[in-house]
C-alpha cells in the first residue's frame, strides 16, 4: 500500500514515527537513559559494598525524595532489602532495557535496512509498536520505584527471579497487583511482545527486501549478525514468557506452579498452597532464554566492531565466510547450553556432561569470530580514529571475558565458582568493557551519518582512556575475589563474615580469606565512581556535537564501502532512504584492491568494464 | 499457491474431505480413550489409563495437525523456506523442550556406565 | 522508494512479506505453547499427588473441537471465495467462522464457570470432598447455617457463602504501613460489619475510626519518619566525620600505626540522639469496639489462631475464634490423596479411610458417608472379581484390600463420583434422589452407571435438579480449600493457563477476522489481491490456533 507523500506533522514524523531511522534513534536514546539509570543503581550498590556502615553520600542522595529515603534507607545506609531491590533492577535494566534495545533495537533498526538497500523495515507500523511497547514495558518494570504505583518497591529477588523467593516476595501486600514483582512480570510480558514483533520485522526485512545484486554472501556481517539475533529472540523468548505467565498465575491466582509441597516461610508459616510445584521448572524455562539472551547482547556489538575494523584498516575483513558460518552455528548451539547456569541444582553426571560438552563447543564459533577480527588487523593501515579505538579495545576486553568463562563451563570448576564474584567478574567483563565498548564504537561511527556532525575527538578521548582504565580496575579484582570465595549479592561486601575480633589473624579460614580480599571492595568502588564521571564527556558529546560538532562535508566521511554510506547526510527522517533503487555489484569489504586507484571500492559503485564475481 | 478458479474449486473438494476426516478422527480419539476397561476385547494393554491410549491419542492428534498444516495452511505448495522455519521450530519446541523434561526425569546421581538405574518415580 | 513485495511475492524466496512474517510468528507461538506443554509434562511427572484424570467432562471439549475444525474449514473457504472475487460469499463464510469461534468461547465460558463454582476441600486427614457451598446468613452479625439460614434468607437476609471464618472481636490493630487506597476493601469490610451490628470502632482518644482518620494517621507517621530519617542520616554522617578525624588524629599522635578500616571504626560510630529532634512515630493504631462484634472473613484473607487473626495487610483482630464451618453439598468424595499418602508411608489405605474423620468422626453425617463407602467398596470388589483373568497379572496390581489384590485403576477404587453417590442414595432409599426407582441389586447399581441414552440425558440435562448429600465441616478439619481454580492443584493450574492463553488467542483472531470480513469493503475495491493475502495470513493464524486445540483436547480431556 503506497502511502501518499503528504506532509507529516511533527508528532507523526518524530514521535509516533514509522521511519526505522527515527525509531532506531528513539531506541538508542531510551536505552542510553535506562543504562544511565542502571548505572546509578550500581553506584548505590557499590557504596554499600565498600562502605556498608556509612550512610550514602550527599552527592548520591540529593536526587532521592525524603519519603523514599525514609522507607528504604536506615539512617541513610543501604539496607539489605534496598540492596536487593537495586541489584535486581540493575540487572534487569542493563540486560533487558539497556543493552539489547541499544544493540538490536537501535543499531538493528537504523543500520540494517540501509545496509541492505531497503526503503524501510518490512512493517513500519509494527516497528513503531515495537518501540512503544518497549518503552511501556520498561517503565512498568520500573514502576516499583514510585510509591504511587507499588506498595512494596520493585522486584527484589535477583534479575533471575527464582521461585520460591520471587513467588512469595511481598506476599503481605494487600493488593498483589501493586507489588513490584508482579509489575516486573507484567512489564516483562509487554517487553517480550515488543521483542517478538521486532524480530519478525528484522527477519522479514533481511530475507525479502535485499537490494538487487545483494546475494547472501555479499551481505555485510552486521546484517548476518542481526539475522541470527532476530532468530534467537524469536525462538528463545517464548519460554521465558511462559515462565513469567506461570509466575504471575502463582502470585495472583494462588496456583502452585513453582511452589513445592510443604513450603514454610517465617512470615506466614505453612504456605496455603496446593504444592507439588517445581522451582526447577522455572530455572529451566528462564535459562532457556537466559543463555541465548547473552548472544543477543553480544552479536550486535561484534557486528559494530566488524563493520568498523575493515573501514579503519583499509583492508578486507579476514575470514568473512568463516565468521558467517560461525555466527550461524553460534545461534544454533546457543539453544542447547542453558543448563550450565544450573550445575548446582543436583544434576546428575549425564546431563551435566551433555551441557558441559555443548558449552565448551560453543566457545569455538566465538573464538572464530574474535580471531578473524584480530587477524583482520594484521597488515592493515590502521587509522586510530575514535570508533577504531573502541573497536580495538573491545577485542582484548571481550577476550578476557570469554576466557574467564571457560572455568565456568566445566561443572567441576563451576562447583566452586558458581554464585561467586568470579561469575560477576566474568559476565561484566564480557558486557561492560566488551559489549558496551563495541556499542560505543558503533555510536561514534554512525553518529556523523545520523546527525551530519562529527563527535568531538577530544571529548571522545576523555571518555575512552579513563573509562578503559577504570573499568578494568573495577572488574578485574572481582575475578580474584570470586576465586577466594566471595559470594554474589552480599550487600555488605563480606563484612558479616569477618572475624571482627581477630581481624586477619583468625582460625576461621573463610573469615581470613575475606579479610585478605575485602579491601579490594574499596578500590573497585572508587573505580566505579570514577567510571561514572568518565561518562560525562560522552553525554556532553552525544548531545553537544549535534549543535556544536564539526559539520560533515561528505556523505561517506569514513570512506566506507557498505550501502548505508550511499545516502544523504544527515540521514534522520528521510522517507525511503535512497533516491533511486540501489544496486549492488560486489562484496561488502572491498578495500585496497590492487586493480583500483582508490583504497576502497563501494558496493554500489557500478563497475567500469565488467562486474566482479565477488 | 492455487490460482485459477478450477484449481481453487478442486482445492475446495479436498478441504471438505479433510474436514470430514478431521471430524472422524476426533471421534475416534474420544472412543479409543473412552472404551471402558471392562470390555477387555477393546483394551489391548494395561487396565485404565495406559500408555497405549496416550500414544494412540497423540498419534491421532499429530496426524490431524499434519492434515491441518499440509492442506488448510497450504504447506503442500509452499516454498521450502517455510518448511524449514516451521519444522525447525517444531523440532526445537517439542524435541528440545520435551528433552529437558525427559532428561530431568531420567537423571541418576550415581553414574555406573550407561546403565541408567531405576527411574525416580515408581508406578 | 517504496516497500516492495507487499502483495506480489519476491521471485527468489517465493514469499510476500506478511506470509513470511506470519510463519515466523507461528514459529514463536510453537515455542510458546511448547513451553507450556513441556511445563505440563514436567508438572505431571513430578506431581506428588494423584493427578486428576478425566476430571473435565469430555462432551463440551469434543463439541469445541468440532467447532474449531468447522471454523478452520470455513475460513479457508472464505479465502477461496475471495480469490474467486465473490465478496458476499466471502463475508458469509467469515461470518460462519466467527459464529463457530463464538460458540467455542460460549462453551468455554460454561466450562469455566462450572469449575469456578465448584468447591473442593482437603481435610486434615487428606480426605478430599468436592461440591457446592451452601449459603449462610447473619443473625445479628453472627453466622448461622442450614435451616436457620434458609429461614432468614426467606425474610430477605443477605446470602453469604458458608465458608467463612468467624471471630468475636473486641480489639483491632491497624498497622499504618501500606497506603489506605490498597487497604480500603479490607478495612471497609470490618467497618461495614460493625455498623450493621450497631457497634463503633474507637481508638484510645475516643475518635471513631474511618478510612480518612487512618489516612491522616499514616500521613503523620510518614512525615515523622521522613523528618527522622533525614535527621538520623545527617547525624550518622557527622558521627563518621568525627570518627575519621579522630582516627587521623590518633595516627598523627603516634598512638596508631595505620588507618583504621571501616569495619573497625563502625562500632564506635553512633548517632548522638540527644542532639537530634526526633518526632514521634506511631506505627499502628489500636481501636476497641464499643461492644464485641462478630466479624467474618474469607478463609484466604486471614491467618487464624484461637485468640486473634491477622489479615492480608497486617491488621490484627483480637478476639475468640468462633466455631466456623464449611457448609457444602457434596458431589464427590475422593480418597485418592489419602491412599497416595498411605502408600508413601507404607500403611494400609483402607484402614486409613475407615479411620478418617469423614467416616468415623463425631458428626451427624459420618453414618451416611460410611454407608456410601461400604457400598462403594462392595461395588469395587465386585468389579474386581469380574475382571477377565488375562488382566489379573502382577503388573496390573494397583493396591490390595485385606490381602485381595485389586487390579482396577486407583481412580475407580478411591474416588466416589456423583453418579455413584446418586446410585447409592437410591439404593439406600434416601430422600435425596431425583427419580423414583429402587435399586436393590448390584446389577441395577451397575446399570445406572453404564452409558446408555437414558443415563446420558439424565446426566447432562437433569443433574442440576438433584440434591446432594449435605456435609458441615468444622473449620479446624479443613486443611486446604479452593474452588476448582488454578489454586486447587497444578492440573487445574496448567489447564486454565493453557486454555486461557488459547482463548485469548481466539479472541485476538476473532478481532482480526472480523476486521477483514466486515470492515474491508474499501480495501476490496481498491486492491482485492491485497485483501486475499491478508485473509490468507489471518487464516494461517487461525489454523494454528486450531492446531493447538487439537493437542489440548486429548491431553487435558482424555488423559
Amino acid at each position: 500500500m503506497a502511502d501518499g507523500h503528504h506532509k507529516q506533522g511533527f508528532v507523526s514524523k518524530y514521535i509516533f514515527s514509522t521511519d526505522h531511522k527515527v525509531i532506531g534513534v528513539q531506541y538508542g536514546i531510551t536505552a542510553m537513559l535506562f543504562l544511565l539509570f542502571g548505572f546509578f543503581l550500581m553506584i548505590g550498590m557499590r557504596w554499600s559494598i565498600a562502605f556498608p556502615h556509612e550512610p550514602l553520600p550527599a552527592w548520591f542522595t540529593w536526587i532521592l525524595p525524603d519519603g523514599w529515603e525514609a522507607r528504604w534507607l536506615q539512617d541513610g545506609k543501604v539496607t539489605g532489602e534496598t540492596y536487593n531491590m537495586f541489584g535486581a533492577m540493575h540487572g534487569t535494566i542493563m540486560v533487558f532495557l539497556g543493552v539489547v534495545p541499544l544493540g538490536f533495537g537501535a543499531f538493528g533498526n537504523y543500520v540494517t535496512p540501509l545496509q541492505i538497500g531497503a526503503a524501510d523495515m518490512a512493517f513500519p507500523k509494527l516497528n513503531m509498536a515495537s518501540y512503544w511497547l518497549y518503552l511501556v514495558g520498561g517503565l512498568v518494570m520500573c514502576f516499583g520505584f514510585f510509591e504511587w504505583f507499588s506498595d512494596t518497591g520493585t522486584a527484589k529477588s535477583g534479575w533471575t527471579n527464582y521461585p520460591p523467593l520471587a513467588n512469595i516476595a511481598d506476599m503481605q501486600a494487600p493488593d498483589q497487583w501493586r507489588t513490584g514483582q508482579t509489575q516486573w512480570l507484567l512489564g516483562l510480558v509487554v517487553l517480550i511482545t515488543s521483542s517478538l514483533l521486532g524480530s519478525v520485522n528484522v527477519i522479514t526485512t533481511i530475507v525479502n527486501l535485499r537490494a538487487k545484486g545483494l546475494t547472501w554472501f555479499r551481505l555485510p556481517f552486521l546484517v548476518w549478525a542481526m539475522l541470527v539475533v532476530a532468530f534467537i529472540l524469536l525462538l528463545a523468548f517464548p519460554p521465558l514468557e511462559v515462565a513469567g505467565i506461570m509466575q504471575v498465575m502463582d502470585r495472583l491466582t494462588g496456583s502452585s506452579f513453582f511452589t513445592p509441597t510443604g513450603l514454610y516461610t517465617s512470615q506466614v508459616g505453612l504456605m496455603d498452597s496446593a504444592g507439588s510445584g517445581s522451582p526447577l521448572l522455572f530455572q529451566h524455562l528462564f535459562w532457556f532464554l537466559g543463555h541465548p539472551e547473552v548472544y543477543v547482547l553480544l552479536l550486535p556489538a561484534i557486528a559494530c566492531v566488524t563493520e568498523i575494523i575493515p573501514t579503519f584498516t583499509r583492508k578486507p575483513l579476514w575470514g568473512y565466510r568463516s565468521m558467517v558460518y560461525g555466527v550461524i552455528v553460534l545461534g544454533f548451539l546457543s539453544f542447547i547450553v542453558w543448563a550450565h547456569h544450573m550445575y548446582l541444582t543436583g544434576m546428575g553426571p549425564v546431563i551435566s556432561t551433555f551441557f558441559q560438552t555443548t558449552t565448551v563447543l560453543i566457545s569455538i564459533p566465538s573464538v572464530i569470530l574474535i580471531t578473524s577480527l584480530l587477524i583482520s588487523l594484521w597488515g592493515g593501515s590502521i587509522h586510530f580514529r575514535m570508533p577504531m579505538l573502541w573497536a580495538c579495545a573491545f577485542l582484548p576486553m571481550f577476550g578476557i571475558g570469554g576466557l574467564t568463562g571457560l572455568p565456568l563451563a566445566f561443572n567441576l570448576a563451576d562447583l566452586h565458582l558458581h554464585d561467586t564474584y568470579y561469575v560477576i567478574g566474568h559476565f561484566h567483563y564480557v558486557v561492560a568493557p566488551g559489549i558496551l565498548f563495541g556499542l560505543f564504537a558503533g555510536i561514534y561511527y554512525w553518529y556523523p551519518k545520523i546527525t551530519g556532525k562529527y563527535m568531538s575527538d577530544l571529548l571522545g578521548h576523555l571518555h575512552f582512556w579513563p573509562s578503559l582504565i577504570a573499568i578494568n580496575v573495577l572488574f578485574f579484582p572481582m575475578l580474584i575475589q570470586g576465586m577466594a570465595g566471595f559470594h554474589r549479592r552480599w550487600y555488605n561486601g563480606g563484612d558479616a563474615y569477618l572475624d571482627k575480633v581477630a581481624g586477619g589473624e583468625t582460625e576461621n579460614v573463610f573469615a581470613a580469606t575475606v579479610y585478605q580480599f575485602i579491601d579490594l571492595n574499596i578500590l573497585m568502588s572508587w573505580a566505579a565512581f570514577i567510571l561514572a564521571l568518565c561518562q560525562i564527556p560522552f553525554i556532553i558529546n552525544v548531545f553537544g556535537a549535534w549543535f556544536f560538532g564539526k559539520k560533515v562535508e561528505s556523505d561517506n566521511p569514513w570512506n566506507a564501502t557498505t550501502l548505508e554510506w550511499n545516502t544523504e547526510t544527515p540521514l534522520f527522517a528521510k522517507h525511503g532512504n535512497f533516491d533511486e533503487e540501489p544496486k549492488v555489484y560486489r562484496g561488502p569489504y572491498e578495500y585496497s584492491r590492487p586493480d583500483h586507484d582508490k583504497d576502497y571500492l563501494p558496493q554500489w559503485e557500478a563497475p567500469q568494464s565488467k562486474p566482479s564475481n565477488d | 499457491m492455487a490460482d485459477g478458479p478450477e484449481a481453487i474449486k478442486a482445492a475446495r473438494n479436498t478441504y471438505l474431505k479433510v474436514l470430514f476426516g478431521l471430524l472422524g478422527l476426533s471421534l475416534v480419539t474420544v472412543l479409543v480413550a473412552w472404551i471402558p476397561f471392562w470390555h477387555p476385547s477393546w483394551d489391548p494393554g494395561k487396565v485404565g489409563f495406559d500408555q497405549v491410549d496416550m500414544i494412540i491419542g497423540l498419534a491421532i492428534a499429530t496426524f490431524k495437525a499434519f492434515l491441518v498444516g499440509y492442506i488448510f495452511m497450504h504447506l503442500n505448495h509452499e516454498k521450502k523456506s517455510i518448511y524449514w522455519i516451521f519444522f525447525g521450530s517444531m523440532v526445537m519446541g517439542f524435541v528440545g523442550l520435551m528433552g529437558i523434561t525427559a532428561l530431568a526425569f531420567w537423571d541418576p546421581i550415581v553414574f555406573d556406565g550407561f546403565n541408567l538405574g531405576e527411574p525416580i518415580l515408581k508406578k | 522508494m517504496e516497500l516492495p513485495y507487499i502483495v506480489e511475492p519476491r521471485k527468489d524466496t517465493g514469499l510476500f512479506n506478511s506470509k513470511l512474517a506470519i510463519w515466523l510468528f507461528l514459529a514463536s507461538e510453537v515455542m510458546l505453547f511448547g513451553g507450556l506443554f513441556s511445563g505440563y509434562v514436567f508438572l505431571r511427572i513430578y506431581a506428588d499427588f494423584p493427578w486428576p484424570e478425566r476430571a473435565i467432562p469430555v462432551l463440551p471439549g469434543l463439541i469445541n473441537t468440532v467447532m474449531l475444525i468447522l471454523s478452520s474449514v470455513t475460513v479457508v473457504f472464505a479465502w477461496s471465495e475471495l480469490k474467486l472475487r465473490n465478496y458476499r460469499k466471502f463475508q458469509v463464510y467469515m461470518g460462519f467462522t466467527l459464529f463457530f469461534a463464538a460458540a467455542f468461547l460460549g462453551f468455554k465460558y460454561v466450562e469455566y464457570t462450572t469449575k469456578f463454582s465448584h468447591q473442593a476441600v482437603k481435610m486434615s486427614d487428606n480426605v478430599v470432598v468436592e461440591g457446592h457451598v451452601d449459603y449462610a446468613a447473619l443473625d445479628h452479625g453472627k453466622l448461622v447455617y442450614g435451616k436457620d439460614a434458609k429461614k432468614l434468607h426467606k425474610e430477605g437476609a443477605e446470602k453469604i457463602k458458608a465458608k467463612k471464618i468467624e471471630y468475636k472481636v473486641e480489639e483491632v490493630t491497624f498497622p499504618l504501613r501500606f497506603r489506605m487506597e490498597s487497604r480500603k476493601k479490607i478495612i471497609n469490610k470490618i467497618l461495614k460489619q460493625a455498623k450493621a451490628q450497631d457497634a463503633k470502632l474507637v481508638d484510645e482518644s475516643g475518635t471513631e475510626i474511618t478510612i480518612d482518620y487512618l489516612k491522616e494517621a499514616r500521613k503523620a507517621l510518614y512525615d515523622a519518619k521522613k523528618k527522622n530519617a533525614i535527621a538520623r542520616r545527617d547525624g550518622l554522617r557527622d558521627a563518621w566525620k568525627v570518627a575519621k578525624a579522630e582516627d587521623a588524629q590518633r595516627i598523627e599522635d603516634g598512638k596508631q600505626a595505620e588507618k583504621s578500616k571501616g569495619w573497625q571504626l563502625a562500632p564506635q560510630v553512633k548517632i548522638d540522639e540527644s542532639v537530634l529532634d526526633l518526632a514521634n512515630e506511631t506505627a499502628s493504631i489500636t481501636a476497641k469496639f464499643t461492644k464485641p462484634v462478630y466479624l467474618h472473613f474469607g478463609r484466604n484473607d486471614i491467618r487464624e489462631s484461637e485468640e486473634f487473626g491477622i489479615l492480608r495487610d497486617g491488621t490484627v483482630v483480637k478476639g475468640k475464634q468462633q466455631k466456623s464451618y464449611m457448609d457444602m453439598h457434596i458431589d464427590a468424595v475422593d480418597f485418592q490423596y489419602l491412599a497416595f499418602d498411605a502408600k508413601q508411608k507404607g500403611s494400609d489405605p483402607f484402614e486409613a479411610i475407615e479411620k478418617s474423620w469423614l467416616l468415623s468422626g463425631d458428626h451427624k453425617y459420618a453414618k451416611h458417608f460410611k454407608e456410601y463407602w461400604d457400598k462403594h467398596l462392595e461395588v469395587v470388589l465386585h468389579h474386581n472379581h469380574g475382571l477377565q483373568d488375562r488382566f489379573k497379572v502382577e503388573q496390573n496390581v494397583t493396591t490390595t484390600y485385606k490381602g485381595e489384590k485389586l487390579y482396577l485403576p486407583l481412580r475407580e477404587i478411591f474416588r466416589i463420583n456423583w453418579q455413584s453417590l446418586i446410585a447409592y442414595d437410591e439404593h439406600y432409599g434416601h430422600e435425596d434422589h431425583g427419580y423414583n426407582k429402587d435399586y436393590s441389586t448390584f446389577n441395577e447399581v451397575e446399570k445406572s452407571r453404564k452409558k446408555n441414552v437414558e443415563t446420558f440425558i439424565r446426566e447432562y440435562f437433569q443433574a442440576p435438579k438433584r440434591v446432594f448429600p449435605h456435609l458441615k465441616i468444622p473449620s479446624k478439619e479443613v486443611h486446604f480449600e479452593s474452588s476448582l481454580t488454578p489454586k486447587w492443584n497444578n492440573f487445574y493450574a496448567i489447564y486454565f493457563t493453557i486454555t486461557g492463553l488459547h482463548g485469548l488467542h481466539i479472541i485476538g483472531g476473532m478481532v482480526v477476522l472480523w476486521w477483514f470480513g466486515f470492515n474491508s469493503r474499501k480495501i476490496y475495491d481498491k486492491d482485492p489481491e491485497w485483501l486475499a493475502n491478508r485473509v490468507e495470513v489471518g487464516g494461517l493464524f487461525w489454523h494454528f490456533v486450531d492446531l493447538v486445540w487439537i493437542f489440548v483436547f486429548p491431553i487435558f480431556y482424555l488423559m
